[in-house]
């Protein structure tokens, strides 16, 4: 007779409201934690004592819900049962209309559908009174209990991890990570032992090829200098030498516009890179920019010395 | 459910006793929105196609300021969702709208006041973006005169069509009707609420909050602009054409009520989903997220009932071309509405954000769900307003095909994109360096990907071409029925509601309390979301180094918004451990105080800028000089556009004053009376900037270039955590 009482089936309503009511709880305490972290405190104090009992009186009210929401599948399962017995009194289903009634779209056949076909009638348009399809239903039930347990997970228990928190953990475990894969493979060359590495034609090239790749946009193709200085004279503006020019390239400076690279280039990169511009000094590449800074004396280590 | 045919009874014999009354429904409305959604489609579409060759041939862009990406990106999203996607919903909701409720619409000066100022709307779109006007949110880019205008013209919609339910002859509202309404409520809100800017001149403003809370009430927009403009309408377009073409019964009933008001309610909360790993708070992300996912069933629900309606039409699906392009569209509806869901969720937006599986996100949804269903409901419209065939079904096939193939080449390779770029970025060495530490590489790797999504889009644009002649063709062959002769009987006044009458069909014959019921619903996710944002000062801890822009610093924000950057540049470094690498220290939502609007970004096709400034990045002036000049000089291979005319074109240092009042206005603290120093401030800086650029590069150039203001600006981002070291000449040892 009443057709339109089972619109929404009960359970589903009351567990979407209740699914509101309990994210609201959830976010008092959720609120109320920020502001730890936060130098600026929340407007209204909250003593310690009120945030445990607003917690708590959230938590028991969420215990209720799920042991509600719990119950209340049970008798949808229950209910289930009892009907699939009294269908199999019935007649035999195939698998399939068994599968279809009950999982799928659990719809009145075609033949059979002038049963459940409404008075509506909106220009020529009709409209069926077929149930909502199971699998659906239960899907929305799904991500309702999804949305729910994500938010305790998140905001009330705290199990995972916000952002920062992930982020945190990220670098903590990378450093132990790249900690561990340095003491197999050391090779911590930095600016104290950081050799001129002229004899050896791979490093050279290896250093030829990076610089092509990262340096030409400023210092030119041979070195002569663009929007950064010629790097073929004898003039250095951070200090001349190995040592000098690889932290130039380590450390950059800010101030004139050269990056730090220590964070792109491997300190066997920026070594070979130092040494391949110290093997340039001297070739007097065209369209050269005037030495600026201090002049230096190359010796063969790869040490300068400043002149006086 | 046998009172069903008694109660049909029924009615037909309270119809009987009432005199009937004869109008007609207006077609030519229709006519007329058909026709621009189609011309505008096009345009819309070509140019998105030019900026897709553009991501691969920069010199696409013809060297113009007009034509180039960060100014044709917004006139493409613009262009087909509001004009392409726009007009078509207008012209199947004022079909289907007076044959539903049964009255032609309530007032013909309206409807065409509608037409005429969407239009108007459009046309200022297309001549202001171009030109660099633009309020850089999203889908929302126009300034305020055209943004008042779109109110007026929505009102007037809004209007006409309530005006027409209230003299409707058909006593019960169909779901389309809701949908309609849903629609009109929500987009009404939401463009007012995001427009809310502070006017400088003509064509300037700044919108009135900034930062976190910029971004946060933008993406409440644009998500629901993708809810309400591109979503809702749909769903009640399609419960009208899609029985119609079918000649079925709609599914369910039931299905259609809870489907509506759990999509209306849940999607407004989903917003956030668009700032997960921001400065954005993190319950704020929760929500977007929580909700997002509760939306997979409300969608799928409209997604469902479709599919469901075509039971015992499947045959027909095979051989009628609009059947088929519905069914296309709807499955794309459901693979969008459960894609995105997923992109929601932290572990996958992870990988998605900012690279280009959003793009082929949004394009299933566009391309699939809104462009297949207007031209199913387009082959269906034009014959039986012009009572005629359809010319060639043949030809609609091929469409079909295209169209089909399109999509395919074109979110295909950008799902690969996406993916390949993203774990690009990602990759580390074992000794901890990134293995793609140049931006570039990541790019030029997907470049091919790049080409075949053009050619995805090209096939899309040739299948619209062939549905034009088409429906020409079509139209020639036929007369075209301007005023469609109907009758109906009027309602009855005093209706009472038939014994055990349903609580939702009760509803369903009162339209206002309906309206209002729509408004509660939608206003609920907004209020709760927002309000505490804006309130609740620990969302956005502040740090007392972070300063206003200088006004040469605040000048170049205003060129980095009118040029686009912010189509290819983020400005928010998340914390990962790969992007705090490349780029420095996470970004911080205090950073952001006086960024009136945010610029944060949805997508990376360039590298992150907010902290270019900061010193473990800072480039030199004289590099950014040359790399707005001709940026493959600086980075091989770059595919950014040049930028001449930043070198040539000086700014308007006059206006400045009045920029600077505005800010204050809006609680940035500059000094009182710091408008008459404003001339003197952009000197002195300007001339530092000059004067460097003489020195690394012998630049001549001068302080009122806009290039100066570019540099000052971009040599910024970022700098305000950093404890200024005043060691000069030194290196950044920490020594």
């Amino acid at each position: 007779m009443n057709h339109l009482f089972h619109l929404i089936p009960s359970p589903f309503r009351r567990a979407s409201a209740l699914g509101l009511a309990l994210w609201l709880c959830a976010q008092i305490p959720a609120l109320a934690q920020d502001p730890a972290a936060a130098p600026a405190p929340l407007a209204p104090k909250m003593t310690q004592q009120e945030l445990i009992m607003l917690s708590l009186i959230g938590v028991t009210i969420m215990v209720a819900i799920l042991v509600l929401i719990t119950v209340m599948y049970t008798l949808v399962i229950v209910r289930q049962v009892v009907f699939k017995e009294v269908a199999k009194q019935e007649k035999v289903e195939s698998l399939w209309t068994s599968i279809d009634k009950n999982v799928l779209t659990k719809a009145v056949a075609i033949e059979e559908e002038e049963s459940i076909l409404l008075d509506h009638n909106y220009d020529g348009i009709r409209e069926l009174d077929n149930h909502l399809p199971p699998w659906w239903v239960y899907l929305f039930y799904g991500t309702v209990a999804f949305a729910i347990l994500y938010m305790l997970n998140y905001h009330v228990l705290e199990i995972s991890p916000l952002s920062v928190k992930e982020y945190d953990n990220a670098m903590t475990q990378a450093a132990v990570e790249v900690a561990e894969y340095k003491k197999l493979h050391a090779k911590n060359i930095d600016e104290t032992n950081v050799a001129f590495v002229k004899e050896d034609k791979a490093a050279l090239e290896n250093g030829k090829v990076l610089f092509e790749k990262n340096c030409v946009a400023c210092h030119g193709q041979n070195l002569e200098g663009g929007t950064g200085p010629n790097l073929t004279d004898e003039a250095w503006i951070h200090g001349g030498g190995i040592q000098a020019v690889f932290k130039t390239i380590k450390y950059g400076v800010s101030k004139k516009g050269m990056i730090a690279w220590e964070k792109k280039l491997k300190p066997d990169e920026m070594q070979n890179i130092a040494s391949y511009i110290l093997t340039k000094q001297g070739t007097k590449p065209a369209n050269a920019k005037e030495a600026e800074g201090d002049k230096y004396t190359l010796k063969a280590d790869g040490t300068a010395e400043k002149v006086k | 459910m046998m009172e069903g045919k008694t109660l049909a009874t029924e009615e037909k014999l309270e119809h009987s006793s009432l005199t009937v009354e004869k109008f007609a429904y207006d077609n030519h409305i229709v006519r007329l929105f058909v026709i621009a959604s189609v011309v505008f489609g096009i345009v819309g579409m070509s140019v998105g196609l030019m900026a897709a060759i553009q991501l691969f041939y920069p010199a696409a862009n013809l060297g113009l300021p007009f034509t180039s990406f960060g100014r044709i990106r917004p006139l493409h999203t613009n262009a087909v969702i509001f004009a392409f996607v726009g007009n078509a919903m207008f012209a199947g909701v004022y079909y289907s709208m007076q044959r539903l409720l049964k009255a032609r619409m309530f007032s013909d000066f309206l409807s065409y006041f509608n037409f005429w100022g969407w239009q108007a709307i459009i046309l200022a779109a297309a001549i202001t973006l171009p030109l660099g006007y633009t309020t850089s949110h999203e889908y929302a880019e126009l300034e305020w005169p055209i943004d008042i205008a779109i109110a007026l013209v929505w009102v007037a919609f809004g209007v006409n069509m309530i005006g027409t339910i209230l003299k409707r002859r058909e006593r019960h509202l169909y779901v389309a009707i809701w949908f309609y309404i849903a629609t009109f409520v929500t987009v009404a809100i939401l463009h007012i609420f995001n427009s809310i800017q502070l006017p400088i001149s003509i064509f300037k403003s700044y919108y009135v909050f900034a930062g976190v809370q910029d971004a946060l009430v933008q993406w409440w927009y644009g998500h629901n602009a993708v809810a309400f403009f591109l979503t809702t309408p749909f769903l009640g377009l399609m419960y009208y054409y899609l029985p119609k073409a079918a000649n079925r019964p709609v599914f369910s009933y039931k299905l259609s009520i809870i489907h509506f008001w759990s999509l209306i309610f849940i999607y407004i909360w989903a917003g956030p989903h668009h700032l997960l790993y921001t400065a954005l708070p993190d319950w704020a992300q929760s929500l977007g997220t929580v909700f997002s996912i509760m939306l997979i069933a409300p969608s799928w629900g409209g997604m469902l009932n479709g599919l469901l309606t075509l039971r015992g039409a499947w045959d027909r699906v095979r051989e009628d071309p609009i059947l088929k392009f519905m069914v296309v569209a709807v499955t794309a509806y459901g693979m969008s509405t459960f894609e995105g869901p997923m992109l929601s969720l932290k572990n996958v937006n992870w990988i998605s954000h900012y690279t280009d599986w959003t793009i082929a996100h949004v394009h299933i949804g566009g391309l699939g769900w809104n462009g297949f269903l207007i031209f199913g409901i387009f082959y269906w419209l034009v014959p039986k307003m012009w009572g005629t065939q359809l010319h060639s079904v043949k030809l609609a096939n091929t469409h079909f095909w295209l169209g089909t193939l399109g999509m395919i080449f074109y979110a295909l390779p950008l799902y690969v994109a996406g993916f390949t770029q993203s774990l690009m970025w990602k990759q580390f060495t074992p000794d901890g360096f990134l293995v793609y530490s140049n931006f570039l590489q990541t790019v030029t790797q997907i470049l091919p990907m790049y080409m075949l999504r053009a050619v995805g889009g090209a096939l899309y644009l040739a299948g619209v071409f062939v549905m034009v002649y088409n429906l020409m063709k079509t139209a020639y062959a036929g007369k075209f029925i301007r005023n469609e002769e109907a009758e109906a009987p009027a309602l009855q006044k005093n209706y009472v509601g038939k014994p055990n009458e349903g609580w939702h069909h009760r509803l369903e014959r009162r339209a206002v309390m309906m309206t209002v019921l729509v408004f509660i619903a939608v206003a609920t996710g907004g209020i709760i979301e927002i309000i505490p944002t804006m309130l609740v000062k620990s969302n956005v801890p502040s740090i007392a180094s972070v300063q206003p822009y200088t006004p040469l610093e605040l000048e170049g924000r205003d060129l980095y918004i009118r040029e686009g950057c912010v189509g290819c540049h983020s400005q928010m470094v998340r914390p990962f451990r790969d992007e705090t690498e490349r780029y420095g220290e996470y970004s911080k939502a205090g950073e952001f105080v006086y960024d009136h609007p945010f610029l944060w970004g949805s997508k990376r096709t360039g590298p992150d800028l907010h902290r270019e400034g900061h010193s473990k990045n800072r480039r030199s002036d004289s590099w950014h000089y040359f790399h707005m000049l001709e940026p493959q000089q600086m980075s091989p291979g770059s595919i950014m556009p040049p930028y001449p005319w930043l070198l040539e074109s000086s700014f308007d240092a006059e206006a400045l004053k009045d920029k600077i009042s505005a800010m204050r206005t809006l609680g940035v603290p500059y000094p009182e009376g710091y408008e008459n120093q404003v001339a003197e401030e952009v000197k002195k800086q300007g001339e530092a900037i000059v004067q460097r650029l003489k020195e690394e590069a012998k630049v001549k150039t001068s302080a009122d270039k806009e290039i100066v203001a570019m540099i000052a600006y971009l040599q910024r981002l970022g700098t305000d955590i950093e404890v200024k070291a005043e060691g000069e000449e030194t290196t950044n040892t920490p020594e």
